[in-house]
């Protein structure tokens, strides 16, 4: 007898309908599954001979051929294990599929029985329901991730013999009610930003990026504060919106990083250690999978002590960057996932993280200073547009500074900044001030005399290099948008330009 | 190329373990050197000169005319110059030390030396008024036809170099411990240029020398040696400036100290000098009337006086005279915030009167 269950496949963010199809005729006990399944897909066998047989069902004697179709694409993971169980059940005719006949099946199996959770549900309920797909049997524990997808059914199980019982109509089916985005109020998670004393200027500057959506380098000694100010930032971005959190959801769900069901509300921080290689970085492996970048979509990605990565993980960087999002190209599988993140980096001023630092000497050569910095390549350095210097907060900051404004006082700023950049961007499919470029630069990017004699005679005096000049135009921009005003005024360029550090001549320079 | 007698001094002064000492003793002799090479070159006993056989065997090895007027060739194409203590350009004051080398090599021209002439010592990890300092003073002694003799090194060297380098037909000597054609540290590579077009590089080691950490103290006598003063700057108690000046002051050179901060480790050879009875030094002028040199009449160079500020730069200007400052901490003691400050430093730091410094500080600007 031949039985047909619906199931989804991924590639990448997105998904195709894979059909089940179980057939059972009499012969010498075989199982045999085809359709390019991977090893996770081949192992199945036993999972469903032993979930079956623990449940109380028979195992059908004779020969049982799977086929997962469409049969030329890789079939991966433990997903299939739900659909083929249950296509076993129905060939066996020991289950019926009634008004279940249309609906997608995913699950993973234990060997009891229970229904465990997989990885990429949201984004496989997103690409189904677009399909026209009405009912999705899910394990319990995703059901309120794929709730999330509008004019789906989700039937969320617990257990192979619950699953049945429904099927044959003993019990009710309970769909899991539609769920509603909620913008989380309030504090979030993370360092807020009043729990950092001082170090006004690197606060400032880091509004200026969440409210632009620059990329920042923060420079300062160990001990200064740069990993808590990079921490605070994602509490003072602006909030993620339906779409966006559907997105960043999907990324996360694909790479099995999803820690809590249901929807990601806050916006990713990512800090991936120094060691990281380019493919943790970028995404890959033998199945493409999303990397740190991807991870960071919507949110901030975090290099701590910049200098230290591999150049060519820095260097792949680039692309994600400038794009806002990444291929990842393997032998098998090629996709493309969103990297639309906000780079944070810091680094010491000088090996021995001393320079500047008017208490403590610094012990290193000039030299050491310029190849320290040099490893820094200056097409990274050309896409950061904030470099700000951190010092260590004095003793007097710490203990008597008065209270600082908490991170909702600031995302209300940043809030307020983004939305007149929407309204002035509405339509070019730009969102911020980083994004301009070519034209839009042009139109939005123009300053007065005054402005321009400032820029020019700061760029003859401080020994500024050409790349900054572009770089300085759009954070004036922000700085301009955070005030409120409608052209970039003379102040705006003069602050701008105190964060552009790397590009100064004081820099690791000599006598 | 050389001529006649010093050709014989650069067989016996670039064979190893000959120097100005040994060289001497041997004319002491009444010993004809052009003689001595025929005998070497003939492969005739030297030991009657009192040279050890070993010491023969290297001058005989070396005794050879082509093998020696190859090697003037190379270093004549390669720019590089040979003055023996017989050539007329050799400084006349190195001549009385101790231990004079007998031979320098050198890029430029000598003769810029002349009578008026200081060294420069100091720490390399000098403090930034320091070196600010130094390089003021030595930019004012070029302005006044003073030669500057410093080592090219970090720090303190660099300012005297990079100061008489910036006077109007400034004239500076560097003197180095490696080989002249060797630039180190590497990040002097313009300031070397500069020196060997105004000035001189020399050296008592063969081109291609490597800064061999013992070569430094042994270079400082000669750049004590070739001048009647030297000048010192920021450098701790016990430092290679240190020795450079014991050895000038026993060599009855003029020591003058410019003071630095008190108590600080780093910075307190010059006060600890000016205890033990060095000349205080104060500014170019103390060092130009102590030798009766005439003051450059070419108007200094000096800071404009801040005119034309507004009341915001006017109170940043101020609060700056104190010492360098943290831009939160300037924001503080003016009760603002830091972003409205950006503009008025800015515009100070565009008419030169502020500096700019690493970790977000500000100083204002030193000559």
């Amino acid at each position: 007898m031949l039985a047909t269950v619906k199931s989804y496949g991924l590639a990448g963010l997105a998904g195709y309908p894979v059909m089940v199809e179980v057939d059972s005729s009499p012969g010498l006990p075989h199982w045999e599954v085809v359709g390019l399944p991977d090893a996770a897909v081949k192992e199945s066998r036993e999972r469903v001979r032993a979930a079956l047989k623990n449940s109380g069902f028979a195992y059908p004697q004779g020969r049982l051929v799977v086929n997962l179709a469409p049969a030329d694409l890789r079939k991966e993971g433990p997903i299939y294990d739900l659909a083929i169980a249950v296509g076993t059940l129905a060939a066996s005719g020991q289950a019926e599929l009634r008004e279940f006949s249309e609906a997608t099946f995913i699950g993973e199996l234990s060997l009891d029985g229970q229904i465990r959770p997989v990885n990429g549900i949201l984004p496989m309920a997103i690409d189904a329901r677009q399909r026209g797909v009405k009912t999705m049997v899910v394990p319990q524990e995703n059901a309120a991730e794929a709730a999330y997808v509008e004019g789906l059914r989700v039937l969320g199980v617990g257990t192979l013999t619950e699953l049945t019982e429904i099927l044959e109509g003993t019990v009710r089916a309970k769909f899991a009610l539609p769920a509603k985005f909620g913008k989380k109020q309030g504090k979030r998670e993370g360092v807020d930003f009043c729990e950092i004393k001082g170090q006004q200027n690197a606060k400032r500057a880091m509004e200026i990026a969440a409210a632009g959506g620059h990329n920042v380098l923060l420079i300062g000694p160990p001990g200064s504060g740069k990993t808590m100010l990079a921490r605070a930032l994602p509490t003072i971005l602006p909030d993620l919106t339906f779409e966006e959190a559907l997105e960043v959801t999907k990324i996360h769900s694909v790479a099995g990083q999803l820690r809590e069901s249901g929807i990601l509300c806050e916006r990713p921080y990512r800090s991936p250690h120094h060691s990281a290689s380019t493919a943790a970085l970028t995404g890959g492996g033998m199945r493409a999978r999303p990397g740190e970048v991807s991870l960071a979509h919507g949110g901030v990605l975090f290099l701590d002590e910049l200098p230290e990565f591999r150049r060519e993980a820095l260097e792949a960087l680039r692309q994600p960057i400038e794009d806002g999002f990444v291929s990842v190209a393997r032998v098998n599988a090629k996709v493309e996932y969103p990297a639309r993140f906000m780079l944070v980096a810091s680094m010491n001023p000088c090996p021995c993280g001393n320079y500047g630092d008017p208490e403590r000497p610094c012990t290193c050569t000039p030299y050491q200073i310029s190849r320290y910095l040099a490893r820094i390549s200056g097409p990274l350095l050309d896409r950061i547009d904030l470099h700000v210097e951190v010092a260590r907060p004095k003793y007097e900051e710490l203990h008597t500074a008065p209270a600082p404004e908490d991170s909702q006082a600031v995302r209300r700023r940043v809030n307020a900044a983004r939305a007149l950049q929407k309204e002035r961007l509405a339509g070019s499919g730009i969102f911020s001030n980083s994004q301009l470029f070519g034209e839009a630069f042009e139109r939005h990017c123009a300053i007065g005399k005054q402005a321009s004699e400032l820029l020019k005679a700061a760029f003859t005096a401080l020994n500024m290099s050409a790349r900054s000049y572009k770089r300085i135009l759009m954070v004036a921009r922000t700085i301009a948008d955070l005030a409120e005003e409608q052209s970039i005024r003379e102040e705006h360029i003069a602050e701008a330009i105190q964060y552009r550090t790397m590009d100064r001549k004081y820099w690791g320079g000599g006598a | 190329m050389l001529g006649g007698y010093e050709f014989y001094w650069y067989w016996l002064a670039s064979t190893p373990r000959f120097g100005a000492k040994r060289i001497l003793a041997l004319a002491g002799q009444e010993l004809d050197f052009a003689e001595l090479f025929e005998r070497a070159a003939r492969g005739r006993s030297l030991e009657v000169f009192g040279l050890s056989p070993n010491m023969a065997k290297s001058l005989k090895d070396r005794a050879n005319r082509e093998l020696l007027e190859q090697e003037l060739e190379e270093l004549e194409r390669a720019g590089i110059g040979i003055c023996t203590m017989i050539s007329p350009g050799y400084p006349k004051l190195l001549k009385e030390i101790a231990a004079p080398p007998a031979m320098l090599y050198y890029r430029g021209n000598l003769d810029v030396l002349g009578e008026q002439a200081l060294a420069v010592v100091g720490s390399r990890e000098a403090s930034r008024k320091g070196a600010a300092n130094i390089r003021q003073i030595s930019r004012e002694l070029a302005e006044a036809g003073v030669c500057i003799v410093s080592g090219m090194a970090r720090g303190i060297d660099s300012a005297a170099h990079r100061g008489a380098l910036e006077a109007e037909g400034g004239r500076t000597i560097a003197v180095l411990g490696s080989g002249v054609d060797v630039v180190y540290p590497r990040e002097n590579e313009d300031i070397y240029e500069q020196i060997c077009q105004r000035g001189a590089v020399i050296s008592e080691y063969k081109p291609g020398m490597t800064p061999l950490p013992g070569n430094f103290p042994v270079r400082n006598r000669i750049m004590s040696g070739m001048v009647p003063g030297v000048l010192v700057g920021d450098g701790r108690a016990k430092s290679g400036a240190q020795i450079t000046v014991r050895l000038a002051a026993e060599e009855g050179r003029d020591i003058f100290a410019l003071p630095t901060e008190a108590m600080n480790p780093l910075y307190e050879l010059p006060n600890l000098l000016i205890a033990d009875g060095a000349y205080v030094c104060l500014g170019s002028n103390d060092i130009l009337n102590f030798y009766g040199w005439e003051a450059s009449k070419a108007p200094k160079g000096q800071i404009s006086a801040p005119v034309g500020l507004d009341f915001l730069e006017g109170e940043l200007y101020n609060l700056l005279l104190k010492g360098e400052m943290e831009i939160e901490q300037i924001a503080d003691s003016l009760g603002k915030r830091p972003q409205e400050l950006s503009l008025a430093l800015m515009k100070l730091e565009l008419k030169g009167l502020v500096v700019r410094l690493a970790g977000n500080r500000y100083a204002i600007a030193q000559g």
